[in-house]
């Protein structure tokens, strides 16, 4: 059995910007626009109608936390930069398409980093599977971490994740943490691929299950 | 299970897989065509990038170093924004999407053109082949571009499902490091496009240019330049 604490510290990290994150995707929520996620809003606004100081407001309260999510995916800290910028390039063009309906303005943003690490994190695996047919998943060493708050939403997926087989939390988890493929968990686990999949399948399945009780 | 607005299971894990990046290949493009099809699909991705977010939490914060702001800033065209050399040497993307202000994008490639002395390889085609993965801005890659340098044969794949309606082509560039764009003429509406390139268009694809598909009136653009929104961009890499 693969050692889950190494991969993944089970370290609620403090984020005051993810204090806000209790509306989710599949139940639109419209929180009152208050502390840290109206601030965030109101940035976002701003850079929607070309304002720099919007930019840099929205870049000083998000930048760590969307480095973090780079850093991890990518494990490399000259292309978490670049794809940190491009983050942030994106945000100055796209900012209209947020919708604070649909999800927090945090979510929105780590959704937009974390895509494009993951699209970055293919491409070089397009570049390096042939000599690294096994491949390995970055370690990461513990970080500093403060205990905060954990929302509804938070004790629902860890109690649903909670409820799969360890194995199948730790792939999933693996997936959305570290952008770990198929081929790169099949190896991890050291089983067959279609296995894996189907392992998968039915724990994404029984999530869902257990997240619309 | 089952009512007439839930998807069935099996299209809810692809949809999960696609929302995680886990579809690859033939789930991938599945996925692609729906994705871009069927509202239902789309919502049903939503709903469960929606269902993972709460692992953010999990995700330490990290500082960026302190001149990524200017970079971020010079690479939208913010003429005073002057990110150190060493910084701006390493940026790879500061050409993003031709919805800037002209003027500020011609000022942004002037910064990096004086700062950019020594961008490896650029301007020369290497032997070795090479990929570009082109993509939206929030979602996983939307064309695949091979250049072969050796056979001078570019392929490129297109997502399923998104053709050109009646109104409107979409028209492949190649904008070399801190260059104007070149267009390589139309994309196909659904069929993977090979062409063999002449030498001179086939010089432009060197590791790390940048391609680029726009929205343009049927048959390309008029003026030579891209003049509708970027819809995918990528670097072009060593594959």
């Amino acid at each position: 059995m693969a050692p889950s604490a190494a991969l993944f510290p089970p370290l609620p990290i403090a984020s005051e910007h993810f204090r806000a994150l209790t509306g989710s995707m599949d139940r639109p929520v419209t929180p009152p626009d208050t502390g840290a996620a109206g601030d965030l809003t109101s940035a976002l606004y701003r850079v929607t109608a070309g304002d720099r100081d919007g930019l840099k407001t929205l870049y000083r309260s998000t930048s760590a936390k969307l480095f973090g999510i780079c850093l991890r995916l990518l494990g490399n800290e000259n292309e978490a930069e670049d794809v940190l910028q491009e983050v942030y390039v994106t945000v100055w063009q796209k900012a209209g398409q947020f919708d604070r309906t649909k999800s927090s303005p945090i979510t929105w943003l780590a959704t937009i980093a974390r895509n494009r690490s993951i699209d970055r994190l293919r491409l070089k695996r397009v570049r390096t599977e042939s000599v690294e047919a096994g491949l390995h998943v970055a370690d990461e060493s513990p970080l500093p971490f403060d205990i905060v708050e954990l929302g509804q939403q938070q004790d629902r997926l860890s109690r649903c994740l909670d409820e799969l087989d360890d194995r199948q939390s730790q792939v999933i988890r693996a997936a959305f943490l570290n952008g770990a493929s198929y081929p790169e968990l099949a190896a991890r686990e050291a089983v067959p691929l279609g296995t894996l999949k189907s392992w998968v399948r039915r724990g994404l399945l029984h999530l869902r299950g257990c997240l619309e009780r | 299970m089952s009512g007439d607005q839930r998807l069935s299971d099996e299209m809810s894990a692809l949809a999960a897989e696609f929302a995680l990046g886990l579809a690859a290949a033939d789930d991938r493009v599945r996925a692609l065509r729906l994705h871009s099809e069927d509202p239902q699909f789309r919502a049903e991705v939503a709903a469960w990038a929606g269902r993972f977010t709460p692992l953010f939490d999990e995700v330490a914060p990290v500082a960026p170093p302190s001149g990524l702001l200017a970079r971020v800033e010079s690479a939208i065209g913010f003429l005073d924004a002057r990110p150190d050399p060493v910084a701006l040497r390493r940026s790879r993307n500061i050409w993003r999407g031709f919805s800037l202000a002209a003027t500020g994008i011609a000022a942004a490639l002037a910064i990096v053109l004086v700062n950019r002395p020594d961008i490896p390889d650029a301007g020369r085609s290497s032997p070795a082949p090479m990929i570009a993965m082109l993509g939206a801005d929030q979602g996983p890659p939307l064309i695949v571009a091979t250049w072969s340098p050796a056979a001078r044969k570019l392929t490129v794949t297109p997502e399923p499902g998104a053709a050109d309606d009646d109104h409107h082509s979409r028209e492949l560039w190649v904008i070399p490091a801190g260059g104007t764009p070149h267009s390589m003429g139309t994309m196909p509406k659904r069929a993977t496009m090979q062409a063999v390139l002449d030498p001179t268009a086939a010089a432009l694809l060197a590791q790390g240019v940048t391609l680029a598909v726009s929205v343009e009136p049927p048959g390309g653009s008029t003026t030579g330049q891209p003049t509708g929104r970027v819809i995918a961009s990528g670097k072009l890499q060593s594959a």
